[in-house]
């Protein structure tokens, strides 16, 4: 696990969730490019140590969100104020999250097994996805084999009956592994479209902790209210 | 009388001179004493059918952002920064919980309030924060959202008066909930905008103007007939708004021919809500309506549709319209298809009958350049008979009078309206457990 802590009013908090086995890779990428955004970050590789599922459930991982958003509360941060953004089997963590927590805002990056099983214990993602309750992005490439047009579509329209508000973004004629920048131009737009993108939606939902200055302004007006 | 409209009784005679048409200063006077001091529509609540869900809209000149909060209450904002006015939101739909100025930072939530200002400590700690502004007043009925600029306005089912049954018989079509559908019909008109609120419910017009769309029509069915005119009415509704009514047969004549399938649909649905509301009003429900709520809301629902139309003037001579569907969304796919259809090919702005009138009023406007040889408009028709029919023009001269009232403070005289006909006054049926209270 990864830690970014900011000087200063951060103005949120981002939890990055890390494709299986990844963490070290990217990890610092990810967390500088949220930093110069404003969002303290942690980052974690919940994948099965050496990439043995058994035995890990759906379950778990949500749980292990759970720890991680208690981590941040002891900082002041609470779920609302709080993004999450997922790669890979990090992405698939996310949206199981977001059935979960009423957080800021998900996001996620290639989600791994969504049309097919990671394991028998993390079946396919299309199975298990529940009603979000925190607005999701979910970021795809065409190409990847294991997210088809029509699954997605599936999956879209589904989870566009769910209380929070969902987008799913396919990029064209890109991998699943399009967030990494490229030489091919394809695969820079959409490298460069997504991460935009997820900044986007975090600013857009994430609830900002207040100044120092406004904070008082807000006592005032609630004070005045009051009065 | 005043130099806008000419009334005589005795003839009798009711006539509008076309310097209203085109007279900037009469625009300007419009714009304050009407649209400031009007309930102005903005959109249905089920455009946003999300916490956070935005949709932008100018109404009367102003940009407004029409939005359901975190909370899920339904909020109107001026889409301007208070810092220094930069627009908010430069989209025309999207969900945000919060909105950034792109200028200069500033962020504020669906709430109005202000939540971030790059660098405040430069503002010090007295300053004050300010947040969105917000028309006067924003009330809803049925789902369908209005504003006013005016803080003293009569609340909104005061001022919709009559206009409430209509919407009513509009929204209890669904027993969900009416919803419009995503997408929107946009195109713009250079006419003045009184030329369309007088077009849409104009019945005179129907045969002449839509010549082609009724000869598809009679194809369709065989044969022509127009013997549903005789039985529509217009009604006067109060306030300025007014309503052109018709029978099912009006429906049934006007509108392609369902399928077979559609029609069993359609039949079972309406015994559903016959079962609900009785027979008298699902009977008037299966009739046609062209509602028009002073100053510039359409609703027809006619031709297998309702359309929700919103006229916004731009100049004396350029309107732009938005228009919307309003369906019930426990309709099966047959109908729906079918309703669909409608909507593209008789109401779009490339349809059948939408083109017909924009060219019709764009002649008006265009002739209007010789108002000093020609300067009168006839609006006259079935003034001398208290019996008002689709196809006569009482139901404008009930919307003249009312600008008539607002732009000069004059009131004109009203006139006789025979009393309605029984199948135009039936009412919903009252729940059982309403009655039982009532006891």
């Amino acid at each position: 696990m990864a830690r970014i802590e900011l000087g200063g009013v951060p103005r949120g908090a981002a939890i990055v969730l890390c494709d299986a086995g990844a963490l070290e890779r990217d990890a610092a990428g990810f967390m500088n490019g949220l930093a110069e955004h404003g969002y303290e970050s942690v980052a974690v590789d919940l994948s099965p140590t050496g990439g043995d599922p058994t035995g890990t459930t759906d379950r778990d991982l949500v749980s292990d969100v759970a720890v991680l958003l208690g981590r941040l509360g002891e900082r002041g941060w609470s779920p609302v104020q709080v993004g999450l953004v997922g790669y890979g089997f990090g992405g698939r963590t996310a949206l199981l999250a977001t059935a979960e927590f009423a957080l800021g805002a998900a996001v996620s990056i290639a989600p791994s097994g969504v049309a097919d099983a990671w394991s028998d214990a993390l079946p396919p993602l299309t199975q298990v996805a529940r009603h979000v309750r925190t607005p999701w992005l979910g970021l795809f490439g065409q190409q990847d084999p294991g997210a088809p047009a029509d699954v997605l579509a599936r999956l879209g329209s589904y989870l566009g009956g769910s209380p929070a508000h969902t987008e799913v973004v396919t990029y064209p004629g890109v991998a699943r592994d399009f967030y990494r920048d490229a030489r091919e131009t394809l695969a820079h737009v959409a490298s460069f479209d997504a991460w935009q993108r997820t900044i986007e939606w975090l600013d857009r939902r994430v609830v900002p902790r207040p100044t120092p200055l406004a904070a008082e302004w807000q006592r005032r007006v609630a004070s005045a209210a009051r009065a | 009388m005043s130099e806008y409209i000419e009334v005589d009784q005795e003839i009798p005679r009711f006539r509008v001179n076309r310097k209203v048409m085109t007279d900037p200063a009469v625009f300007a006077v419009e714009r304050e004493r009407i649209f400031d001091h009007s309930w102005l529509y903005i959109g249905h609540e089920t455009e946003l059918a999300k916490p956070n869900d935005y949709v932008t809209r100018t109404v009367a000149g102003r940009p407004l952002i029409f939005a359901r909060d975190a909370q899920g209450k339904v909020k109107v904002w001026v889409n301007s920064c208070p810092h220094r006015g930069a627009m908010l939101c430069r989209e025309p739909k999207g969900n945000a919980r919060f909105m950034t100025c792109f200028y200069h930072g500033w962020s504020f939530n669906n709430s109005g309030e202000v939540v971030s200002i790059p660098d405040d400590a430069g503002y010090g700690a007295g300053f004050e924060r300010p947040g969105l502004a917000a028309p006067a007043k924003v009330g809803s009925y049925r789902g369908f959202v209005f504003v006013s600029f005016d803080p003293d306005i009569v609340d909104l089912p005061t001022y919709l008066a009559g206009a409430k049954e209509y919407l009513d018989l509009v929204s209890d079509q669904s027993q969900v909930g009416m919803r419009v559908l995503p997408g929107t019909h946009e195109y713009s008109v250079k006419a003045n905008w009184k030329l369309l609120t007088e077009n849409s419910y104009d019945g005179y017009h129907l045969v002449s103007t839509h010549q082609r769309y009724l000869e598809m029509i009679t194809a369709a069915h065989g044969k022509a007939d127009i013997s549903f005119a005789s039985n529509s009415i217009a009604v006067n509704l109060g306030g300025g708004h007014a309503v052109m009514a018709g029978t099912p047969a009006s429906g049934a004549a006007l509108g392609r021919p369902l399928s077979e399938e559609a029609k069993h649909e359609k039949a079972e649905h309406f015994e559903r809500l016959r079962q609900t509301h009785g027979d008298a009003w699902v009977e008037r429900m299966g009739g046609t309506r062209n509602l028009v709520i002073f100053p510039n809301l359409v609703v027809i629902d006619l031709v297998m549709g309702v359309l929700i139309r919103r006229i916004e003037p731009v100049t004396p001579d350029y309107m732009e319209v938005s228009a919307w569907q309003l369906v019930p969304p426990e309709e099966g796919e047959e109908l729906h298809r079918q309703r669909l259809d409608n909507f593209l090919t008789f109401w779009g702005p490339g349809g059948l009958a939408s083109p017909d009138d924009v060219e019709a009023l764009e002649t008006c406007q265009r002739s209007y350049a010789a108002q000093r040889e020609l300067p009168w408009s006839d609006i006259s028709r079935g003034m001398h008979t208290p019996h008002k029919g689709m196809n006569g023009e009482y139901q404008m001269r009930t919307w003249w009078r009312r600008w008539h009232e607002l732009v000069t403070g004059e009131a004109l005289p009203e006139e006789p309206q025979a009393p309605l006909p029984d199948f135009f006054a039936g009412q919903r049926q009252r729940p059982a457990s309403a009655t039982a209270e009532a006891k």
